[in-house]
């Protein structure tokens, strides 16, 4: 059992504290190219994620966990398509939990 | 919600990770929480399980709660399949832990084949320690289709440590007061009275718990409750008589009525003879 690498819950306005660390989050797809998908975050702020070469079939929803490398980018380690009925706004609020008030049950 | 007995599994339909407290007041907070019939599930972070404390017998304890059962979310990280055994890593942002799952009966290795490499699962399963180090094994897991179940999980994690880490809060405070008629009003647990263990009375899901803040009458109704809750209230066929309780308690006797009417509407008391006695509906 470890807990020295956690990933830590962001939204948007969260990922700059985060900048350098593991970081997980979820975004609404927007567009993706070759070795990058552009996406929104739960609270409507532009994310852009960098990953492998081949990007498989997305759903409207994807997580993201990887190492944030900018306010506004992550260079994704792993992605999950999170589906098309994943409510962001849920998702959102425990973000702010997480990094917040509950912080220690996470990070 | 009298006697401080909260059962989870009437409050939350199929989940019951909620500790029963067996005593109310004038008992020391901790042994109340670590009966050992209980049976706890409790959804918890990765992180939580790793600074759960332990008695050094693979007792395992978080927020004051004895851990008997734990539920996990998180993606499976890695996996080797042995027959009999499957070993597995689950990671859930917060951490990772190695699982096991003993696979003997059909059903079990069933359950196993539906879960593969990196997939989110939801498990349950038993704390173990070996030499230092956690592990879970367990007896019940299955692949995550509504993503939002994890969402769920993480936000019931925060509410379950929160719920704990208030009554923890509230009982110590409250510890060794053994005066019957007491007035001390205690968010925790709504209502909850008698210093000696009344009968533990189970109510519903009542979302008491969250509507002490905003409720002016909380004091006078635990109050006026604490009052009709005593043996000689409880037995008695006429109850009282809402003037009588308003001198005993030297409350105002509007006061007293209005707070009679709304325990009423709750379900707390009902009136005997006539609309100006009353009596408690614990044990009734």
């Amino acid at each position: 059992m470890d807990t020295s690498s956690p990933s830590a819950f962001v939204n948007g306005a969260l990922l700059r504290r985060y900048i350098g660390q593991k970081v997980r989050t979820v975004i609404q797809v927007i567009g993706s190219d070759t070795g990058s998908v552009v996406g929104k975050s739960t609270d409507d702020l532009q994310i852009v994620v960098r990953g492998p070469s081949t990007t498989p079939p997305l759903t409207t929803y994807l997580e993201v966990i990887g190492i944030a490398e900018s306010d506004n980018s992550i260079r994704a380690e792993t992605w999950t398509n999170f589906g098309n009925t994943f409510d962001p706004q849920n998702y959102n609020e425990l973000c702010k939990l997480a990094s917040g008030e509950f912080k220690h049950l996470f990070i | 919600m009298y006697g401080g007995e909260f059962d989870g599994n009437a409050a939350f339909a199929g989940g019951g990770f909620m500790p029963s407290q067996s005593t109310t007041q004038g008992n020391d907070s901790s042994s109340s929480l670590k009966n050992r019939d209980v049976r706890t599930l409790l959804p918890l972070t990765l992180k939580q399980l790793s600074s759960a404390t332990t008695n050094g017998e693979s007792n395992f304890s978080v927020d004051g709660v004895d851990i008997n059962t734990v539920a996990i979310v998180g993606r499976i990280s890695r996996m080797e399949n042995r027959i009999t055994q499957v070993d597995f890593v689950v990671d859930d942002g917060t951490g990772w832990v190695d699982c096991v799952r003993w696979c003997q009966e059909r059903q079990e290795t069933e359950e196993m084949e539906a879960v593969r490499l990196g997939m989110y699962v939801r498990l349950h399963g038993h704390v173990k320690s070996f030499q230092g180090k956690r592990s879970v094994n367990v007896f019940s897991i299955r692949p995550v289709t509504d993503f939002n179940e994890i969402v769920h999980h993480f936000t019931e994690c925060m509410y379950v440590h929160m719920y704990n880490t208030k009554v923890q809060g509230g009982s110590v405070a409250q510890g060794g007061s053994t005066t019957q008629a007491t007035a001390t009003p205690r968010p925790q647990m709504p209502y909850s009275t008698m210093p000696t263990s009344a009968k533990p009375y189970q109510t519903g899901p009542s979302n008491q718990f969250s509507n002490q803040i905003n409720d002016p009458m909380h004091g006078v109704k635990q109050t006026v409750m604490n009052y009709l809750n005593q043996p000689m209230h409880l037995v008695s066929e006429a109850g009282v008589h809402c003037d009588i309780i308003a001198r005993d308690l030297r409350i105002p006797p509007l006061q007293v009525r209005q707070a009679i009417e709304q325990l009423s509407s709750d379900g707390c008391v009902y009136s005997t003879v006539d609309d100006t006695c009353f009596k408690s509906t614990l044990n009734a």
